[in-house]
């Protein structure tokens, strides 16, 4: 949805009207941070990492032009920003084999319906948490915020279509996990 | 709806606000500090010590003090005598003179010294008062 305070936020940000920064950084510092906290995983650096994303953002904001959505935008900016400071590559760019469709979805999301909320939740970021690092960011990105496969790939600089493979990839090990943790047999499900 | 879109629906509905984390309470403000943005604070004025009747009062108060002194040293009263009429009586108020008189010249700074100090008390008393 098109955010047209937002806009007018930018453009008076541009023509140097720099209080209005705090509406940005009130709006964002949230998403900033969590998408900070997933690559770090420490509290106080992704803290730092947002600070530092945001100085960067308002030194740079003449250079965005409005082509792609502002937050993508950002999030770029702040994941770039924290897998600097990790200094290690996150992400791999080599090619992964497709894995297969899912199965018995139906059965999983009614197991996890019969659950509490909390416990669900519960469940859900446990399962999460199992995955290698590359594949937990990008599940976190892709299921946060309605965030479409392009957008992942925008924010990780990925091409598109490999993120396309390592969330199908990475979806279905978050099933597996989420089978065993709640008790179904995986064999009657893949 | 395919399965994986009823997958990925299901677990979005499900993580949609628990993968959001919150920094600091502050963050806003340093992220602003940090680019020499920060708001501001308005200055406090300072309450006044004393309200505008407590003033009148103690105005008055000193107002007292001067009229008791005027009355003093013009005179005016049987008991107490002028310091002016000790003046006039004595020329130039020598310590000898002034010792001669001495009883009628302690018994006016006693009076003036108490009234002064009764003042006084009264004056932090108010303040103590209003004050609290």
């Amino acid at each position: 949805m098109k955010d047209e305070l937002e806009e007018i936020v930018i453009e008076k940000l541009k023509k140097g009207e720099a209080h209005a920064f705090r509406y940005i950084v009130d709006k964002y510092k949230t998403y900033v941070f969590t998408v900070s906290l997933k690559v770090l995983r420490n509290r106080e650096e992704a803290e730092e990492s947002s600070q530092d994303t945001f100085m960067k953002v308002f030194k740079s904001i003449h250079d965005f032009r409005f082509d792609s959505k502002f937050s993508t935008w950002l999030y770029r900016i702040a994941f770039n920003n924290a897998v600097a400071r990790t200094r290690k590559k996150i992400l791999t760019t080599e090619p992964i084999e497709e894995a297969e469709t899912l199965k018995n979805v139906s059965e999983l999301t009614g197991a996890l319906d019969n659950l509490s909320r909390e416990e669900r939740v519960r469940q859900v970021k446990k399962a999460v948490e199992r995955l290698n690092e590359e594949d937990a960011i990008l599940i976190n990105l892709y299921y946060w915020q309605e965030n479409s496969i392009a957008d992942v790939a925008v924010i990780t600089g990925l091409d598109e279509n490999l993120v396309k493979v390592k969330i199908h990839r990475a979806r279905h090990k978050l099933h597996k996990h989420l089978s065993e943790f709640l008790g179904l047999k995986i064999e009657d499900l893949l | 709806m395919n399965q994986e879109e009823k997958f990925d629906r299901s677990i979005r509905n499900i993580l949609r606000e628990d993968l959001v984390e919150q920094p600091t309470v502050n963050f806003t403000n340093k992220v602003m500090e940090h680019l020499g943005l920060q708001r501001v604070q308005p200055v406090k004025t300072p309450k006044p010590l004393l309200s505008s009747k407590a003033k009148i009062a103690i105005a008055a108060g000193y107002l007292l003090v001067i009229a008791l002194i005027i009355l003093f040293v013009k005179g005016g009263s049987a008991t107490v005598p002028s310091y002016l009429e000790i003046f006039t009586k004595f020329k130039l108020p020598t310590l000898g003179s002034l010792i001669q008189v001495n009883s009628q010249i302690l018994t006016m700074l006693v009076v003036l010294m108490t009234g002064g100090w009764i003042l006084a008390g009264i004056d932090r008393l108010l303040k103590k008062i209003i004050l609290r």
